[in-house]
């Protein structure tokens, strides 16, 4: 658990302030719903990790009010109390970011953590398992995609036999994850494409992306069939969606949802107001 | 010259196309005609729907809708007198002009060359280019350093480009003019040697001269990088001019996934002077699509 939240915990520094705002958030958990009548176009999930160190049943309560299905990156023994509010887990999570697939060393170790995660979010009834290239540590990139290529070739007829997608998310390493391979998007659509298995797909964050490599409408257009869900937050400062940075959602919303998408869209922005009053706006402006 | 002459294509296929000026949003604004809080600069061909074929009565229109400067790619390959005409328009209503294209050959490997041929020909350009900025009061020329060259290391390639900018700064010396270099997106531009900010940041220092500065376009870097605060930061020193559009469709903003509201807030915020031309299309034709491209730049503007 510490490791995997390790890779988060750049926020560590300002989750203290996150929990503040929490505790003294003006919006009442429950109720900020109530107003919140949503097209549903997009099916919307969070990160819980962004959000602070609440109890996960009332931040699961608020979440279900406005409109989210889904809590994310939580850990099977929790996924209970999503159940109770009626949300689901769109993304769980398997092993750590740096040391990954691109190396035939991590495979057994990966491989196995892959597995159980397929089998736990199989017996969930949840769609997707996370999973990461690792950093490149002076490998080249077409010997860490040939790796990758090895090693999701052994576990993808058990993620089809179960109906589970295994996602690859796409970072970047030039802010947060220096050196870090799965870094732009022809390299993992290279890598969903070697695979031709609808249960192996991307995790285009639009964060990440933006931060490495823009043009982000024509580039989820280009590569819509190797995307299996998204992540959100503002660019610079991986902060709230909204006027404040330099992206303009709705229409990056608007794009993915005319390629048909039918997965999860997962804000994952860290908030600078209000966390959970952020969250609902967040949810708003995807709502298109 | 092509990517250039796309906003004359837009223009002439919006003719023909008539609507009424949509009543219910630009001309009820309390802004109208108001100065804009950034100079945006109007492509001196814009506004034909509203303000007809005179070069003269669109920069008065632009004005009146509150711009504070144009920009007029083809400048140079104007008459003098037709020169003078534009700078007298807008000096009376102290209007700035952006920057004019002294050199985009997307075809020709130059500045990556150490030759005296190319030296020569880039100095010539340079020499007309400040006798149109003489005659028009024009404080910025473009210029696209062309191609890269397969067969020589990139070192060598950038080193080539730094000394043959340091003699255009020479030549730009007496007069103040600056030369603004402009990287361009590879999708678009396959094969030109100058692709992005840092990289044109990079040689600006190297050449370190008043005269060799960036236009950094909103667009072509938005394809290329994306990450366009962090750079417009990063480069701030050496950027004097800018280009927008948004991505995709390189049209006015609030088209594409660019939020220039807050580029624009972020720009404005530094205290930026300087100008930044439209170079853009229309998402819509005819007068509606022009009464469309005010009403955006009222939106983004309004920070």
């Amino acid at each position: 658990m510490t490791q995997k939240i390790n890779r988060r915990t750049f926020v560590g520094a300002s989750s203290a302030s996150v929990v503040a705002g929490l505790l003294g958030s003006k919006v009442a958990i429950g109720q900020e719903g109530a107003d919140m009548e949503l097209k549903g176009q997009v099916k919307q999930s969070v990160c819980k990790w962004c959000f602070g160190n609440q109890p996960l049943d009332e931040f699961a309560r608020y979440c279900a009010s406005i409109g989210l299905k889904s809590i994310e990156l939580v850990e099977p023994p929790e996924w209970s109390v999503l159940k109770e509010h009626g949300l689901i887990c769109a993304m769980t999570p398997s092993h750590g970011i740096t040391r990954g697939l691109n190396r035939k060393e991590n495979h057994a170790e990966c491989l196995a953590q892959i597995r159980t995660s397929i089998e736990k979010t199989a017996e969930a009834g949840f769609p997707n398992v996370i999973c990461f290239s690792g950093n490149r540590a002076g490998m080249d990139d077409d010997e860490g995609l040939d790796n990758c290529e090895i090693a999701i070739k052994e576990i993808i007829g058990f993620a089809e036999q179960k109906n589970v997608t295994i996602c690859m998310e796409l970072l970047n390493s030039k802010r947060n994850h220096p050196d870090y391979m799965c870094d732009r998007t022809h390299w993992g659509g290279e890598l969903v494409r070697r695979l031709g298995s609808d249960n192996f797909k991307l995790l285009y964050d639009i964060y990440h992306m933006q931060v490495q490599e823009g043009d982000v409408i024509d580039t989820i257009r280009e590569y819509a069939d190797c995307i299996g869900h998204y992540h959100t937050a503002g660019v610079p400062g991986r902060n709230e969606i909204d006027d404040t940075q330099e992206l303009y959602y709705p229409a990056i919303m608007r794009a993915i949802v005319e390629t048909g998408f039918d997965g999860y869209v997962g804000q994952e922005f860290i908030p600078r107001r209000d966390p959970l009053r952020s969250l609902a706006e967040g949810v708003r402006i995807c709502d298109v | 010259m092509n990517r250039r002459s796309f906003i004359a294509g837009s223009v002439a296929a919006a003719t023909g196309l008539t609507s009424v000026f949509p009543a219910s949003k630009a001309s009820d604004s309390e802004s109208q005609g108001k100065p804009f809080k950034l100079k945006y600069a109007p492509d001196i061909n814009q506004f034909r729907h509203h303000a007809g074929d005179n070069p003269v009565n669109r920069i008065k229109f632009m004005h009146d809708q509150g711009f504070r400067a144009i920009f007029d790619n083809g400048l140079m390959g104007k008459s003098a007198s037709d020169q003078e005409r534009i700078a007298n328009a807008l000096q009376e209503r102290n209007m700035d002009l952006g920057p004019f294209v002294v050199y985009a050959d997307f075809g020709t490997e130059s500045f990556v060359l150490s030759n005296a041929d190319v030296r020569r020909d880039l100095r010539n350009r340079v020499r007309n280019a400040i006798e149109t900025a003489k005659r028009t009061n024009a404080k910025w020329g473009l210029m696209v350093p062309g191609r890269y060259n397969q067969r020589m290391g990139w070192g060598y390639q950038t080193a080539n480009v730094v000394e043959n900018l340091r003699y255009i700064a020479e030549e730009c010396e007496e007069s103040g003019f600056v030369i603004v270099l402009e990287p361009l997106n590879k999708r678009g531009h396959p094969g030109l040697f100058l692709t992005t900010i840092g990289q044109t940041y990079q040689i600006c220092r190297a050449v370190n001269h008043p005269s060799v500065k960036i236009v950094n376009d909103i667009y072509h870097q938005q394809i290329t990088e994306g990450n366009l605060i962090p750079n417009i930061d990063m480069a701030w020193s050496e950027i004097a001019s800018f280009h927008l559009g948004d991505n995709p469709g390189r049209n006015e903003p609030g088209t594409g996934e660019i939020n220039f509201r807050n580029i624009f807030k972020h720009i404005y915020n530094k205290g930026y002077d300087g100008v930044l031309c439209m170079e853009h299309g229309t998402s819509m034709g005819g007068r509606e699509g022009e009464a469309a491209l005010i009403q955006a730049y009222r939106e983004a503007d309004s920070f």
